[in-house]
């Protein structure tokens, strides 16, 4: 009887120890300084680019926007909390997962036209600051549309071996030697920005030819030009200021008055012009301090080119 | 008789004047041309502006002049496109992407907007406070000309 007394409170007091723990998960998702760092990772990492069909006039974050690329049409996903059409079903582990490793939550390989290559430089704090920004955006109820898909590349079987063949999983690393700024410009450029996923040529198999990096292609998405922004001279962003750099991701403004287009006008109206002045800073002194590396077929443009 | 033959030769020059006027009007290559001197002339305004406000290069009164003149041309912009010259109609080298006739009002309500903009950067060159002016421009530059870029042209080189 008096073991029996003495459960009692203890259970009670193991079931008030959890309600308050449960407590402070809610609090955890709902914390404002999370949110607003989340806000942030949402606008570096550009996922509204892709996650909103704003041609046709979609729903922030609920998908549908076709990308072409050389291996056929996607459709990119719902991402709003809508637990059916949605990932409002997915845990923290969840979407870590799907960014660091391109897994989705039922264990199949994402295509790489999710830049998870990319994002699986984010840090932990970063992916899960993110989830928690976009599970307070309002649920829109909007099934996922299928990708048309050239084949062979549909099999989403291959992308098991695509993944060991093309990728490597893991958060970046810091370079020590390097100054703090420098280091926030690579993970920005390298991680959230995913600026190698449209600025790096790509192998016949669709992986980043990371020796090429950001030294531009003629085969881009949507089958666009994109420019070399490796300081090469000749056909990089060698003639360029930091300056010029800071003022493009800013506004747009190309050095030679011009602005940029295509899926570069959407990066700097959905992401780019959005960052601190900080961050803008860090991208161009990391894109200068970048080994040049000659590639006529996607050049940049060249300082006041339009007026000679 | 005199009179009949330097009639004729008359009317044949005017003729033949008025024949070449039009083939250049029609001519694909000029229309390039012209358009991209066009496109160059704003790229040179919004150099000039962006002069003043990063340099300190001339006057308030200067941009409002460079606004007033892409507010006016923006005007013209959709009939420097006529059907027949997008980059895949294979007359030229051209980045005009064939959304621009696959979406005329799209296209036309993107030039507009050019004038709009440019129309609220001149206001602001009148105020003259420099902040004004860069938030002006910097929407002219993003929401106007890249606005229109991001649906309807392409990168060439």
């Amino acid at each position: 009887m008096i073991r029996a007394r003495r459960r009692i409170p203890g259970g009670f007091a193991a079931a008030l120890f959890f309600s308050i723990l449960a407590a402070d998960d809610v609090q955890a998702a709902t914390d404002p300084a999370q949110l607003e760092r989340g806000a942030y990772v949402f606008i570096a990492a550009d996922c509204q680019a892709c996650h909103t069909d704003v041609k046709n006039k979609g729903a922030p974050m609920a998908g549908g926007r076709a990308l072409a690329t050389p291996f056929g049409t996607f459709y990119s996903p719902n991402i709003t909390p809508d637990p059916e059409t949605g990932i409002g079903g997915w845990s923290d582990e969840d979407f870590v997962r799907a960014l660091r490793e391109g897994v989705s939550p039922d264990g199949d390989y994402y295509f790489p036209v999710l830049p998870y290559p990319s994002y699986t430089r984010m840090t932990d704090q970063d992916i899960r600051d993110l989830k928690a920004y976009l599970f307070s955006l309002p649920p829109v109820t909007q099934a996922n549309k299928e990708h048309e898909v050239d084949f062979p590349f549909g099999w989403r079987f291959t992308l098991g071996p695509w993944q060991w063949m093309n990728f490597t999983a893991g958060e970046f690393v810091p370079d020590p030697a390097k100054s703090q700024v420098w280091n926030r410009g690579a993970y920005l450029v390298q991680a959230p920005g995913h600026c190698g996923e449209c600025h790096t040529p790509r192998g016949w198999l669709g992986g980043i030819d990371e020796d090429y990096a950001l030294s531009g292609t003629p085969d881009g998405p949507d089958g666009e030009k994109v420019p070399n922004i490796t300081p090469d001279k000749e056909t990089g962003i060698g003639g360029w200021e930091k300056a010029d750099i800071v003022r493009v991701l800013r506004t747009g403004m190309l050095p030679d008055g011009d602005f940029a287009g295509s899926a570069m006008a959407e990066v700097v109206d959905t992401s780019t012009s959005k960052l601190t002045d900080a961050d803008r800073d860090a991208i161009a002194e990391y894109l200068l301090s970048l080994p040049p590396i000659e590639n006529p077929d996607a050049k940049a443009t060249k300082p006041g080119s339009a007026f000679d | 008789m005199k009179t009949r033959f330097i009639v004729t030769i008359g009317l044949a020059v005017l003729l033949s004047g008025g024949l070449a006027l039009q083939v250049v009007a029609q001519d694909p290559a000029e229309t390039i041309k012209k358009r991209q001197d066009f496109m160059k002339d704003f790229g040179g305004y919004a150099k000039a502006i962006n002069e003043y406000l990063e340099k300190g290069v001339g006057t308030p009164e200067d941009v409002k002049a460079k606004a007033a003149e892409i507010k006016e041309e923006s005007a013209e912009i959709p009939s420097l496109f006529p059907a027949g010259t997008s980059m895949d109609d294979g007359v030229g080298k051209t980045a005009a992407k064939k959304e621009i006739w696959d979406k005329p009002d799209e296209f036309k309500a993107a030039a507009e907007n050019v004038g709009v903009l440019a129309g609220k950067l001149e206001e602001s060159a009148a105020s003259g406070d420099k902040q004004q002016i860069a938030d002006a421009f910097g929407a002219l530059g993003k929401d106007g000309c890249g606005g229109c870029h991001k649906t309807f042209r392409a990168k060439l080189d």
